[in-house]
C-alpha cells in the first residue's frame, strides 16, 4: 500500500516532465509512454539510494532519464541504423557531449519547477494580478501595463510584487516536494 | 517548442525566478520574510528538548534555557511548514510578546535556530488545562473564578486591539495555585490590522486576490462564533471572543460544550441554532437562572444581541458570584431580595436570631396574647391577600374591559364577596382599615357593575356602620325584599346622620342613637350591627381621657331592654363596673353578626359587680380582663362551658347560687383564684 502511494506520488511529480523531455529528445510518441514508465520504475528503485551529499537531485534525475534514453536509442539504432539528430548522436556516442544533454535536462527541470509554481500561483490569485505579472515578464513597462489595464502604476507595482512573492514561495515549496 | 506531454508547456521566462530562489541570497529572503530575517544570526541557547505537543503551525518542546537558566516551552515551526509560514509564526510570537498580563502566557525569546527556522520560547506550563479541570468536576465557584480571570485576559487583549479567535478550555492553563493562563494565540489577529486590511480589501477585491488559503478555518468548531464560519475573511470583532467565552461558560456550568456531533453537525448547529435552556437540558446540574441567562446572551446567534464587550460579560459573572442579580436575567423584586439575603448571610442570620429571641420572649411573656396574635396575623395575611387580589383584579380590569358585561358582573360579584369576607374576618381586629378596604372593593365593584345590588347593599351597610345615613339612603335600593330590614329601621329613624371617619357623633348623639335603636328592633337581631357601629366609633374616638364609658353604658342598656331596665356605671378610679338589670335575660355579648366577645372589653375593667336577676350566662364574660367578679348581688347565673378569665383573682358568690366546684371546673385563669361564698 505504501508503495502504491509512493508510486502515485512519483507519477504526479515526474511523469509530465519525463514525457516532455523524451519528446524533446525525439522519442517517438508511440514509444514515449513505455519509456517514461521505465524511467519511473527506475526512479522508484533508485530513489532510496539517492544521496543528497553526492550531487543535486536534478543531476541525478537527468542521469536516470539520459541512461534510459540511451538504452532506448541503442536498441532502436540496431534496427533503424539512422539517428535523428545531433543530440541523439551525442547521447549514443557517450562522449563529452553527454554533459550537454544533462545540462539541457537540468535546464528543463528548472523551467518545469517554475512553470508548475506559476500554475499554483494562477490558482491562488483571481482577477488581473497574474495578467499584470506576465506582462511584466514579457518586458512590458509598468507604465504601459497601467495604461493597458487601466490600473494605477502603484497598483501595478504592488500586484507584481505580490505575485512575485507568492511565486517565490511556491517555488520554494515545490523544490521541497520534488527534490528530495 | 515541440509537442508537449499532457499539455505541459514549459514557460522558460520563469527559470530565473527558480534560480533566484535557489541562490538563497539574503536579499531574496528579505523580500520574502523580512521579519524572520531580523532574527537570523542568533546563537542557539536551548538544550534537552522533549516534545510536548503539536499545533497547526508549531511543535512545542520542553527545553532548558541556558541563558536564563530555566525550563521553558520552546515552540518551533512545524517541519512540514515552509517559508510561507515563517512570518505567520514570527508574528504570533510578537503578538503574544506584546501582551503583558498576568493571565496571558509570556514569551521570553524569539529567534532563529541553526537550521534557519524560527522559534520562540514561552512560560513552561505545569498545570492542567481547563478542559481536564472541568472533567475532574471541581466546585462550580472555583471554575467561575477561573472564568473571571480568562475574561480579564481577553478584555486586556481586546484593549490592545487583539482578538484571540480560538478560545476554548484546552487553551486555558490552570495550576493549583490559582494561576490561569490564556494560551495559543495562533489564530489571534489584530483589529487594527483587520481594519487596515479592510480598507485595503477594496483593492484586493477589485483585483480578486485571495490572500488566505482556501478551506483554512481559523478557530475550533464548537467554540467558533457563527460569523467565523460564515464569513471567513470578514472582519471579526470582540464579540467572536464573547461567543467563545460563552461556550466556555457553558462547559463550566454543564460540563459540555453547547454543540456536539460530527464536524459538519457542529458547524451547522453553530451557524443555525440558538442555544436552548441549560437548566432543562442538564437537569442534574446546579445551574442558576441568572448564569443560564448570561450564557444564552453570550451565545446569541447574532453578534448584536451578545454582550458588546468581555468586560460586560465579566461583570455579569462577577455580580452573580458576589450575589447580585445579573442584567441578563432581568430579575424581579423577590429575586433581588433573595440575593440580598444571600449576600448578607451573616447580618441576615443575626437579624433572624434577634427576631427569634424577641418573638420567643414575647411568646413567654404574653402567652395570653398568642392566640389573638395568631388570629391577627392570619387576618393580616388574609387582608393582604385580599388586597393583592384586588390589585390583580384591577390590573385585569383593563384587559377585561372589552369583554362582556357578564364577565364584568362576575368580577364585581367577586369583589363584593371579597368585601364581605373582609368585613366578616377582620373588622373587629382593624375596624377602620377594614372599612376603608371594603369601601375600595365595593366602589370598584360598582364601577364594574353599577347595577350590582349586592354591592349596593354592602355599601349601604358600611354607610350604616359609619353612621352616614344620608348616603345610605341615597343608595336607591329596592324597597321590597329589603336585605337589611333590621338596619333600615334605624337608618330611616336618623335620616340626617352624615357622619364618617373624620366626623363623629357627639357622646349624647351616640347615646341617643343607642337608646332609640332598641325601639326599632329586637335586640337579638341588631346587637351585632350595633357592636360594629360602636367598635368603629370606639376605634376612632377613644383615648386615654375619653374611654367612652357612657356610650358603652348606653349600648349595654340597649342590649338589655333599654335604660329603663338596665343601668351600667363605670368608676374609672377603681376600674369598676356596676351593672344593674331587671331584664329577664341579661346579655353582654352580641349574638348576630357580632364578635361574640364581651362588650365590656372596651373598658379596662378590674372589678365587676353584677346586680342581675335575669338569666345570665357567665360565658358572656369571656376574655374579660377582670380581677374580681362579684356575683353576690344577683341570681340565676349559669355556667356550662369553659370560661377564660386570665387575670381572675377573686370571685364572690351567694352561697347556694353556683357551686365552687362548678366554677373551678369551668373557669381558667393564669393564677389561682379565690372563691368567696357569702
Amino acid at each position: 500500500m505504501k508503495d502504491d502511494k509512493a508510486w502515485a506520488e512519483l507519477v504526479t511529480h515526474y511523469r509530465r516532465f519525463i514525457l516532455y523531455v523524451l519528446g524533446e529528445l525525439q522519442v517517438n510518441a508511440s514509444d514515449r509512454e513505455d519509456l517514461c514508465q521505465q524511467v519511473l520504475i527506475s526512479l522508484m528503485e533508485d530513489l532510496p539510494n539517492y544521496d543528497r551529499e553526492r550531487g543535486r537531485f536534478r543531476s541525478w534525475l537527468s542521469g536516470v532519464i539520459r541512461n534510459k534514453a540511451v538504452m532506448f536509442f541503442r536498441s532502436q539504432s540496431r534496427y533503424q541504423k539512422r539517428l535523428e539528430n545531433a543530440r541523439q548522436k551525442a547521447l549514443l556516442e557517450g562522449d563529452e557531449h553527454s554533459s550537454d544533454v544533462d545540462e539541457y535536462i537540468e535546464q528543463e527541470w528548472v523551467a518545469y519547477i517554475g512553470t508548475q509554481a506559476m500554475e499554483r500561483v494562477r490558482d491562488a490569485f483571481e482577477g488581473r494580478a497574474v495578467e499584470v505579472f506576465e506582462m511584466g515578464l514579457d518586458g512590458v513597462s509598468a507604465g504601459d501595463i497601467a495604461e493597458k489595464t487601466g490600473l494605477t502604476i502603484s497598483t501595478v507595482y504592488s500586484l507584481r510584487k505580490r505575485v512575485k512573492k507568492r511565486l517565490s514561495e511556491e517555488i520554494y515549496e515545490l523544490k521541497a516536494e520534488l527534490e528530495p | 517548442m515541440s509537442e508537449g506531454a499532457d499539455g505541459y508547456v514549459p514557460d522558460k521566462r520563469l527559470t530565473r525566478f527558480v534560480t533566484e530562489v535557489e541562490s538563497e541570497d539574503v536579499e531574496a529572503k528579505e523580500d520574502l520574510c523580512p521579519s524572520f530575517m531580523e532574527l537570523v544570526h542568533r546563537g542557539d541557547r536551548y538544550r534537552d528538548e522533549t516534545h510536548l505537543g503539536s499545533g497547526g503551525l508549531k511543535d512545542v518542546y520542553k527545553a532548558f534555557d541556558e541563558a536564563a537558566r530555566q525550563w521553558v516551552a520552546l515552540a518551533r515551526l512545524r517541519k512540514d511548514r515552509g517559508l510561507r509560514c515563517y512570518d505567520l509564526f514570527v508574528h504570533e510570537a510578537w503578538l503574544i510578546a506584546s501582551l503583558s498580563h498576568p493571565n496571558i502566557i509570556k514569551v521570553h525569546d524569539v529567534g532563529v535556530d541553526e537550521g534557519g527556522r524560527p522559534f520562540f520560547t514561552m512560560d513552561l506550563k505545569r498545570g492542567t488545562s481547563l478542559n481536564d479541570l472541568i472533567r475532574s468536576n471541581p466546585p462550580q465557584i472555583e471554575l467561575l473564578e477561573i472564568f473571571l480571570k480568562i475574561c480579564d485576559a481577553v478584555a486586556y487583549a481586546h484593549s490592545k486591539g487583539i482578538i484571540h479567535l480560538d478560545l476554548k478550555p484546552e487553551n486555558i492553563q490552570c495550576d493549583r495555585f490559582g494561576e490561569v493562563l490564556v494560551c495559543d494565540w495562533g489564530s489571534a489577529c489584530s483589529l487594527q490590522k483587520e481594519k487596515e486590511e479592510g480598507v485595503d480589501s477594496s483593492l484586493s477585491r477589485e483585483l480578486g486576490e485571495q490572500e488566505r488559503k482556501t478551506g483554512d478555518l481559523r478557530g475550533t468548531p464548537g467554540y467558533m462564533a457563527p460569523e467565523q464560519i460564515t464569513a471567513q475573511d470578514g472582519c471579526h470583532d470582540e464579540r467572536a471572543d464573547v461567543y467563545a467565552l460563552g461556550c466556555i461558560l457553558h462547559c463550566i456550568l454543564s460540563g459540555e460544550p453547547p454543540f456536539k456531533g460530527s464536524l459538519k453537525e457542529v458547524l451547522d448547529q453553530t451557524k443555525n441554532s440558538e442555544v436552548t435552556s441549560l437548566r432543562s437540558r442538564f437537569p442534574d446540574r446546579v445551574i442558576s437562572k441568572s448564569m443560564e441567562a448570561v450564557v444564552l446572551k453570550a451565545l446569541a446567534l447574532s453578534p448584536s444581541r451578545r454582550y458588546t464587550s468581555v468586560i460586560e460579560l465579566k461583570q455579569e459573572v462577577h455580580k452573580f458570584l458576589s450575589g447580585f442579580s445579573t442584567t441578563a436575567e432581568s430579575p424581579g423584586l423577590l429575586r433581588k431580595c433573595r440575593l440580598f439575603v444571600r449576600r448578607h448571610r451573616n447580618s441576615a442570620r443575626v437579624t433572624l436570631a434577634a427576631l427569634v429571641v424577641l418573638s420567643l420572649s414575647s411568646v413567654l411573656f404574653m402567652q395570653r396574647l398568642v392566640h389573638q396574635q395568631t388570629v391577627t396575623e392570619e387576618e393580616q395575611v388574609r387582608a393582604n391577600q385580599l388586597m393583592s387580589e384586588v390589585s390583580l383584579l384591577s390590573t385585569e380590569y383593563d384587559a377585561l374591559f372589552e369583554e362582556s358585561t357578564g364577565t364584568k358582573k362576575e368580577l364585581a360579584e367577586k369583589l363584593v364577596r371579597s368585601a364581605d369576607r373582609a368585613l366578616n374576618s377582620s373588622f373587629f381586629e382593624r375596624p377602620t382599615r377594614t372599612v376603608t378596604d371594603t369601601i375600595r372593593l365595593l366602589d370598584m365593584a360598582l364601577e364594574l357593575d353599577p347595577e350590582s345590588e349586592s354591592a349596593k347593599w354592602q355599601r349601604y351597610y358600611i354607610h350604616g356602620l359609619q353612621m352616614n345615613h344620608q348616603e345610605a339612603l341615597k343608595m336607591e335600593l329596592p324597597d321590597e325584599q329589603h336585605l337589611l330590614p333590621e338596619i333600615s329601621g334605624i337608618v330611616e329613624a336618623y335620616p340626617n346622620f352624615n357622619y364618617g371617619r373624620e366626623n363623629r357623633p357627639s357622646p349624647e348623639g351616640l347615646k341617643g342613637f343607642f337608646k332609640e335603636a332598641i325601639l326599632h328592633n329586637d335586640e337579638s337581631r341588631i346587637s351585632g350591627y350595633l357592636e360594629r357601629v360602636f367598635t368603629y366609633h370606639h376605634m376612632i374616638e377613644s383615648s386615654y381621657q375619653s374611654l367612652l364609658a357612657e356610650e358603652l353604658s348606653a349600648l349595654v342598656a340597649c342590649f338589655n331592654g333599654g335604660s329603663g331596665q338596665t343601668e351600667m356605671r363605670y368608676i374609672p378610679e377603681t376600674h369598676k363596673v356596676v351593672l344593674k338589670s331587671d331584664a329577664d335575660k341579661f346579655v353582654l355579648a352580641s349574638r348576630n353578626g357580632g364578635s361574640g366577645h364581651c362588650i365590656l372589653r372596651f373598658l379596662p375593667v378590674r372589678h365587676l359587680e353584677l346586680h342581675v336577676d335575669g338569666n345570665f350566662n357567665l360565658k358572656h364574660l369571656k376574655f374579660l380582663d377582670v380581677e374580681t367578679v362579684d356575683l353576690s348581688y344577683g341570681a340565676n347565673f349559669k355556667l356550662n362551658s369553659r370560661l377564660n378569665l386570665p387575670h381572675l383573682k377573686k370571685i364572690i358568690i351567694r352561697s347556694g347560687e353556683l357551686s365552687p366546684e362548678l366554677l373551678r371546673e369551668h373557669i381558667r385563669s393564669i393564677d389561682y383564684f379565690e372563691i368567696v361564698e357569702i
